[in-house]
Order: structure tokens, then C-alpha cells, then sequence
């Protein structure tokens, strides 16, 4: 064979050149039209004669046919090159040829041929024995039957190549070219030692043998049956039947009646050829036959990993594409469908934000989500496969408790598997089938693999999602603290006798921490401490408007209550249900020497005196935006406070007290007392400090929940006292920004 | 990650919620859903269980507040009741008494309900 190989490419190579160049071909067809002419005038020789061709002119018919050959079959086999998939329509095609040109032929020999030309001697078909032809339809039908064959036989070898390469390897190649060679050869020996219509000798019996056996070796490349959906393998089963039948039909000559004694009287040459190459067709056609038969009942089998290796490479393509768990459920849901492992199936995931174990059904496919639900208890069979881990699998549903007789809908056999990522069990995947015992071992690993990939693609879907969400929210977050900063006081009001001292550290979870100054006519102040319930850029935009609001209304407030009272009215509207804001709102009139002060629902003022004991003043009052029917307004105290020289007012939010330490303790109010107790002596930053001092040292490395604000008030007493100079530097100090002294906030763990 | 849970009991056709952990930002959800089950099994006589209610933040409390109007438009009511002292100091400072029937065990809020149906 290895001899063959270079030999075969360069004929090959040779052959392919001649038909390259449109001139060629036409030089090809004028050669092949002329040799034609040639044979038919030779013929009618010997039919004139009476005698067939002998010596020098049967060299001549010979080469003529030769050529006519060649030439036909090159022209037709580059015509047809097109590579067509080996698919069972090209076969259909090849049929409906030869049963075509077949049934030309019969009615050209009905034509030509006299009548009385039904029984197959020679004489019936106009020919002596000798073997001469004796009739002009004879000589007629000679060339046509010739070209009509060797259409036929042409078309087939150059559809039937595809099919047999199919799987291109070396060694195919080989096999076909030498095929062919051994075809042609044959055929060129056949002719040169024949006599037209007369019986084979050993020599060439024995070349056409080997032409034979090398067709047979080439008719078992069938390779490309197996990609076949099912359908197709059963409806190709039938076609080969037909085409097994045409092309034994074809080499014998039946349908032609004759077609190849034509062919045979004409060139026994030609005639082995187009035998052979029939030959073959009907090999091919037979070995194709008995590979399907016997590769049928392991065909399903076939199909379904088939099926299975589809599923899982749709699967593999969707977790790259598919970040949105709600559609990636529907993919995992219908895989097991589409790969064939399942009539129906549905997904019922474990939903870990609410905390609930309870699976819920998410898709379904084959059944609505609803019929999903009332068909298997969900949750039990979800217990049942989470406390071992392991699939579930049974294999007479009806039986069991736990399926439900639904309309439309039959459970014969149930697989269970559960989607496990981390260590976690995120779901369980259903599939059913509508028989009992329908799931087998296969089944089982195949769909645990998909539920492994199924679990790590929701996974990654899920933890995308957070990523996402963590992103949106920490540009939320920037926001909302820029919008907080530019809100806050940039600078402290002055006023005789008070010093000030006032500052507000934001948590990194921003809060709604507000605190404002606002001046009012004869020299009183108005202090107000507000803390939005809710975080993040919500709380920071109703922070602007309480800003607004105080701009607009403490000047023409004239008491707390007042002030409050139109706060609530203005706000309650505007705030979403469940949310609502605390406030302390405080007027110091330092000519009166007294404080006014209204809680509404905030944490309480802490008055440190001069002397005395610190203390928290009491007062009833709701929260704003928590109510609108007047029980605001009714329940709401206001507490007048005298104003005694060294007197503090202390006033905050509850990040302070709520703080918590490593050890999981609140600062609480009491500690808060006992602090402020201990400092009481200081002035109003140094208390400030001291404060936040306190409170640093206790939550130690734990960060801050909340945002805490701290304002500092300590009254001097009146302008005309001595002890005022401090008070007057003191209270144009900057305030204490948001920073302050417990920069650098800690970052969250 | 907080810890919380809401726990479903019926009590003379009153709904009791049994409150576990600690109610915040993160686990407000599940006593929205809570709520939302009374409302939408058309059983709007609630009775919130604080006993084993660690801790609750604003959002908690607004939780409260998102769903006592449409509870006391069917005709019923939140009454919360055995508040922890702590827990409780937050309710009181926002001024929830005022807003909200609060007691000092499930069964007097239960009988509450028999006897006084709606809010003050």
C-alpha cells in the first residue's frame, strides 16, 4: 500500500488539473463528443460487416470508448464536486438518479427496439451471436445505454466518496484511490482481452476479483451513521433497502432490459467499470443496512449521552453567560428535559436571605410551576434528600406518600438531586418520568453532574449579584455622606455667655445624624439634634429636608413645641411608611437665663449643673412622622430649665449609647452619665473630647454601627460676669469637624 | 449576620408572633413577611411576643409602623407585649406606648383583645 500512496496523489493531482481551466474542459468534452462520433461510426462498421471489430479497428473502438469514457467521467465528477455533507438526503439523490436514468433507458430500448424484444438473448436485442450488432436501434442504443450508465455509475462513486470518507484519514484516502485504480484497470484489461458479450477468462476474473475485494474494504466505512438523530437512522434503514435493491437491479441489467449487453457489446470494458462501480453501490447499500440494524438498539443509549453531552455544554455556556439567577433557574430546570434524562423537572431552591429553610419552586419545565408545587411535597422530599445529602430516587412514585395525583400530569418514577455549593444545600432538582422505574444508575451520575454545574452557576450568579449590589450601594454610600457633610453646620454661632462645642462622626453605614444652630431675635439660640431612622442615601435626603425645615421655621417658631408641632405636619407626609425621625429641639435665651426644650421621641438632653447631680430630662413626646391624627401635638411636653453659670446641656444621638464593645456590651445611658459626671468640671471642648475619649476607649477596636453626634452646650452666664473672657474665645473656635477626635474611623471588619 | 426569628402561634384566634433575636435592618424582612401572612390570612389580631427580643433598631420599629394601619383597617390591631426592660426603653423613648398597647404578658394582650378590640 505505502507504493500506492504517492502514485495515487500525483494521479489524483493529474486527473484534478485536467478539468481545471475552463479551456481544458472544453478541449475535454470536444475530445470526449468526437470519440463518441468515433465509436458509433465504428460500430456501424461492424454492423455493416456483420462481424464484430477485430485488430487495429478494435484498438480504435477501444481507445474511442476509452476517451469517451475518461472524459465523460472526469467533466461529471468535477461538475458534481460540490462536498456535500454525508447526510441521507445525498443518498435519496443518488436513488432517484439511477432510478431515473434507468427508467430513461427502458424507454429508449422500448423505443428502439423492435417488438418481441422481452426475453434476454442476445438475438432479442439486436445482436448476432457473434456479437455484432445486427439492427440500427442496436447500434443506437449501444452509446446512450454506455452514457446513461456511466452517468449513473460516476454519480454514485462521486456521492457515495463522501459518505465512505467521511472520516478523512490517510488510510481511507488510500483504500478509495486504489478502488478506483483497480476499477479502471479491470476495466482496461477486460477490454483489451474480450470479445464483446462473450464469457470471462481467468485473468480477467481474477482482476475483477481484486477490484471487488478492494470495494468491499471501502463499503465498510460507514462511520457516519452513528451522528444520526434516531428518526433519520430509521428512515435511512428503508432507503438502503431501495437503493441495495436498484443497484443489484442496476448491475444485473434487468430494468434495461438488456442495458448491459448494450453496454457489454458496446465495451466490456466500460461494462465491468459501471458493474463494479453498481457493484459497489449495492455493497455499500448492504453493509450500510446490517450497521443500522445492529447499532439501532444501542442507539438510544447513544442518544441520550448524546443528548446528555448537549445539556451539559448549553449548561457550560450559560454560567458564563448568565448572571441572572432567575433565567439560570430556568435553564436548570429544562436541562434535564432537553437532554432527554426526563419527561418533566423543576427546581425548588432553599431561599438563605429570609433564613427559612423552606424550598420554594422556582421554574419548571414540562409542567407549570403551580403543578409542580401540588404534585411532590416539596419540603419533605427536600428534608428527606438535605438530611443525607445524597440523591433521591423513587422508583414507584405512585406509591409513595409524598406525590400527589395531578391532572395531565403523571409521576411514575422521581429523581431527587441536590444542588450542593460550599457545603451548602442551595436546592433540589426534580425530574420525573412518566413510568415507574423508568431512572437507572446512569440517570442518576449524569444528573448529579448537572446538579454540581447547576449549583456552582447559581452560586457564582448569586455571589455576582451581591458584588453587584455591594458596588451600588458603596457609590450610594459616597453620596450620601458628601450630601450629610455639606448639610452639617460649617461653622459655629456665636453667642455671649455659651460656649459651643459640637461635632458628628458618621458611621460607614451612613446614618441620618443632623444638627443645626440657628439664632433667632434677641439673642436667643435654637439647637436642634435629629437622627433619621434607615441608612444611606434615603436617610441623607430627609436630613436635607429637616434642614429646610428648620431654616425655614425656627425663626418664626417661638417655642419648641411650636416648632415641632409644624415640623411634624411638614415632614410626616414626605417620610415613606416605617420610617420617621427623632429630634430635640432646645431655644437658649441667654437673657432670661433659661432653656426650653421638646423630645420628640429622641434620646434624652443630659443636663450636667453646676451643681447637683447630672440627670436626664425627662419629657413624653413621639418620634416625628409617626403619627398625623393629633396625638402628636397632644402628647408632646415641653421643659423649661433655669440656666445657672457652669450649667452644661448635653445633647446627642443614640449611635453613642448604642455603641457596642468587643465584648458585646452597650455604652448604654448610664455610663454616659457617669462620664459626663467625672468630666463635669470641663469647658465644652475639653467635656466634648473627654466624652469622646470615654467612649473610644470603650468600644476599644469595634467600629462604629451608627453615626454619633455630640453637641456640647455650657453656659457662662451673662456677658457682664468675669468668668465670660474664656467664654467669648472659647465659643468662635472652630467646630470640632466631622472628623474629630476619634480619626481615623475604624474600618469595618 | 443577626440572628432572628419569628415564630407562628394562633391563641383564641389571635395571632401571636414569638420575636427571637435581634431585630434589625437585616432581619426586618422577616417580620414584614410575618405581618403580611396575618394580613393576608385575614387575621389582623396580632400579638407581638417580646420575650426573647434582644434588640431592635429603628428600622425594626419601622417595621411596626409600615403595617399597623392596614392591620387596624381589617379591623384588628398590633399589641406588643413581655418587651425586655432595655428593649422596651427603645419603644418608650420613641413613644410607642402612646401609639401602640403594650403589656406586660401575651395573655393580658390576648384578653385585650377580647375585651378593648382596637388601639387607644
Amino acid at each position: 500500500m505505502p507504493l500506492l500512496s504517492p502514485v495515487s496523489q500525483r494521479t489524483e493531482r493529474a486527473l484534478v488539473a485536467l478539468t481545471d481551466r475552463p479551456r481544458r474542459r472544453a478541449a475535454l468534452a470536444a475530445a470526449g463528443a468526437l470519440a463518441l462520433v468515433a465509436t458509433v461510426a465504428l460500430q456501424g462498421v461492424a454492423w455493416v460487416d456483420g462481424v464484430p471489430l477485430s485488430g487495429l479497428l478494435r484498438v480504435a473502438q477501444a481507445a474511442s470508448v476509452a476517451v469517451v469514457s475518461g472524459a465523460g467521467g472526469l467533466l461529471l465528477a468535477r461538475a458534481l464536486r460540490r462536498q456535500a455533507e454525508p447526510h441521507p438526503r445525498v443518498l435519496w439523490q443518488v436513488l432517484l438518479v439511477t432510478l431515473g436514468v434507468l427508467a430513461v433507458g427502458r424507454a429508449l430500448v422500448w423505443a428502439l427496439l423492435p417488438a418481441g424484444a422481452d426475453d434476454d438473448t442476445a438475438a432479442a436485442y439486436g445482436f448476432a451471436k457473434n456479437g455484432a450488432p445486427r439492427i440500427a436501434g442496436s447500434l443506437a442504443l449501444m452509446p446512450l445505454m454506455a452514457l446513461a450508465d456511466l452517468f449513473v455509475a460516476v454519480y454514485a462513486l462521486v456521492r457515495l466518496r463522501e459518505f465512505v470518507l467521511f472520516k478523512r484519514t490517510r488510510g481511507a484516502v488510500r483504500n478509495w484511490g486504489a478502488m478506483l485504480a483497480a476499477f479502471v484497470v479491470a476495466a482496461l484489461l477486460v477490454e483489451a482481452r474480450e470479445e464483446p458479450g462473450a464469457e470471462f477468462d481467468l485473468a480477467s476474473q481474477i482482476v475483477v476479483g481484486v477490484a471487488s475485494a478492494l470495494a468491499v474494504v471501502n463499503a465498510v466505512r460507514i462511520s457516519w451513521i452513528v451522528y444520526l438523530p434516531l428518526r433519520q437512522k430509521l428512515a435511512t434503514i428503508g432507503l438502503t433497502l431501495l437503493l441495495m435493491a436498484v443497484f443489484v437491479v442496476a448491475a444485473d441489467g434487468g430494468l434495461t432490459a438488456g442495458g448491459t449487453s448494450f453496454v457489454a457489446h458496446y465495451s466490456p470494458g466500460l461494462a465491468v467499470f459501471i458493474d463494479l462501480a453498481f457493484g459497489f453501490g449495492a455493497l455499500y447499500s448492504v453493509a450500510t443496512f446490517l450497521f443500522l440494524l445492529f447499532h439501532l438498539p444501542t442507539s438510544t443509549d447513544f442518544q441520550r449521552s448524546a443528548g446528555e453531552r448537549r445539556a451539559l455544554g448549553a449548561l457550560t455556556d450559560l454560567t458564563g453567560a448568565a448572571f441572572d439567577p432567575a433565567r439560570l433557574g430556568e435553564a436548570i430546570a429544562s436541562a434535564p428535559v432537553t437532554g432527554g434524562s426526563a419527561d418533566r423537572a423543576w427546581l425548588a431552591l432553599v431561599d438563605p436571605l429570609s433564613g427559612s429553610l423552606r424550598p420554594t419552586v422556582v421554574a419548571a419545565h414540562g409542567l407549570d410551576l403551580d403543578t409542580a408545587c401540588r404534585a411532590a411535597d416539596c419540603e419533605a422530599l427536600f428534608a428527606e434528600i438535605d438530611a443525607t445529602g445524597q440523591p433521591l430516587r423513587l422508583d414507584d412514585a405512585f406509591a409513595d406518600h409524598r406525590i400527589h395525583a395531578v391532572p395531565d400530569v403523571r409521576i411514575g418514577s422521581l429523581l431527587g438531586v441536590p444542588l450542593v455549593a460550599r457545603g451548602r444545600v442551595l436546592g433540589v432538582l426534580f425530574a420525573a418520568r412518566d413510568v415507574a422505574h423508568a431512572f437507572e444508575r446512569d440517570d442518576e451520575d449524569s444528573l448529579r453532574l448537572f446538579a454540581s454545574q447547576a449549583a456552582l452557576a447559581l452560586e457564582h450568579a448569586r455571589m455576582f449579584e451581591d458584588q453587584v449590589e455591594k458596588e451600588r450601594l458603596r457609590s450610594e454610600l459616597d453620596i450620601a455622606r458628601a450630601v450629610q457633610q455639606r448639610l452639617l453646620p460649617q461653622t459655629l454661632p456665636d453667642v455671649r455667655g455659651l460656649a459651643l462645642c459640637a461635632a458628628s462622626v458618621p458611621a460607614l453605614e451612613v446614618g441620618g445624624d443632623y444638627y443645626d444652630f440657628a439664632p433667632l431675635d434677641d439673642d436667643r439660640l435654637a439647637v436642634i439634634v435629629a437622627d433619621v431612622s434607615g441608612k444611606g442615601t434615603s436617610a441623607a435626603f430627609y436630613m436635607a429636608e429637616l434642614k429646610g425645615i428648620f431654616r425655614a421655621l425656627a425663626h418664626r417658631s417661638p417655642t419648641p413645641l411650636a416648632f415641632l408641632r409644624e415640623a411634624n405636619r411638614a415632614l410626616a407626609p414626605a417620610l415613606a411608611p416605617g420610617v420617621f425621625v427623632t429630634a430635640l429641639y432646645a431655644i437658649v435665651d441667654p437673657v432670661g437665663e433659661t432653656v426650653q426644650l421638646a423630645r420628640a421621641g429622641h434620646c434624652p438632653a443630659a443636663l450636667v449643673p453646676a451643681e447637683g447631680p447630672v440627670r436626664y430630662v425627662e419629657g413624653k413626646g413621639l418620634g416625628l412622622g409617626l403619627d398625623r391624627r393629633g396625638i402628636f401635638e397632644r402628647t408632646l411636653n415641653e421643659i423649661d430649665l433655669p440656666l445657672a453659670p457652669g450649667d452644661t446641656l448635653v445633647l446627642y444621638t443614640d449611635g453613642i449609647v448604642e455603641s457596642r464593645s468587643e465584648a458585646d456590651e452597650e455604652y448604654g445611658y448610664d455610663r454616659l452619665l457617669d462620664a459626663l459626671t467625672r468630666h463635669r468640671a470641663l469647658d465644652a471642648p475639653a467635656l466634648h473630647a473627654a466624652l469622646l475619649d470615654d467612649l473610644h476607649g470603650f468600644l476599644g477596636t469595634n467600629p462604629y454601627g451608627d453615626d454619633l453626634t455630640l453637641v456640647v452646650l455650657k453656659w457662662h452666664g451673662a456677658p457682664a460676669d468675669a468668668s465670660s473672657d474664656g467664654a467669648a474665645s472659647e465659643s468662635s473656635l472652630p467646630p470640632h469637624r466631622t472628623r474629630g477626635p476619634l480619626s481615623p474611623i475604624p474600618a469595618l471588619a | 449576620m443577626s440572628n432572628f426569628s419569628v415564630g407562628f402561634r394562633t391563641q383564641q384566634d389571635v395571632c401571636v408572633l414569638d420575636l427571637t433575636g435581634e431585630l434589625d435592618a437585616h432581619t426586618a424582612a422577616e417580620l414584614e413577611a410575618a405581618f403580611q401572612k396575618c394580613i393576608a390570612d385575614n387575621t389582623p389580631r396580632i400579638v407581638v411576643d417580646g420575650e426573647r427580643l434582644q434588640y431592635i433598631s429603628s428600622a425594626g420599629l419601622g417595621v411596626f409602623m409600615a403595617y399597623v394601619e392596614d392591620v387596624r383597617e381589617q379591623g384588628g390591631d398590633i399589641r406588643i407585649a413581655a418587651l425586655q426592660p432595655k428593649v422596651f426603653t427603645v419603644f418608650d423613648l420613641l413613644g410607642f406606648p402612646m401609639l401602640f398597647d403594650i403589656t406586660e404578658t401575651v395573655d393580658e394582650a390576648v384578653t385585650r383583645f377580647a375585651t378593648a378590640p382596637s388601639a387607644p
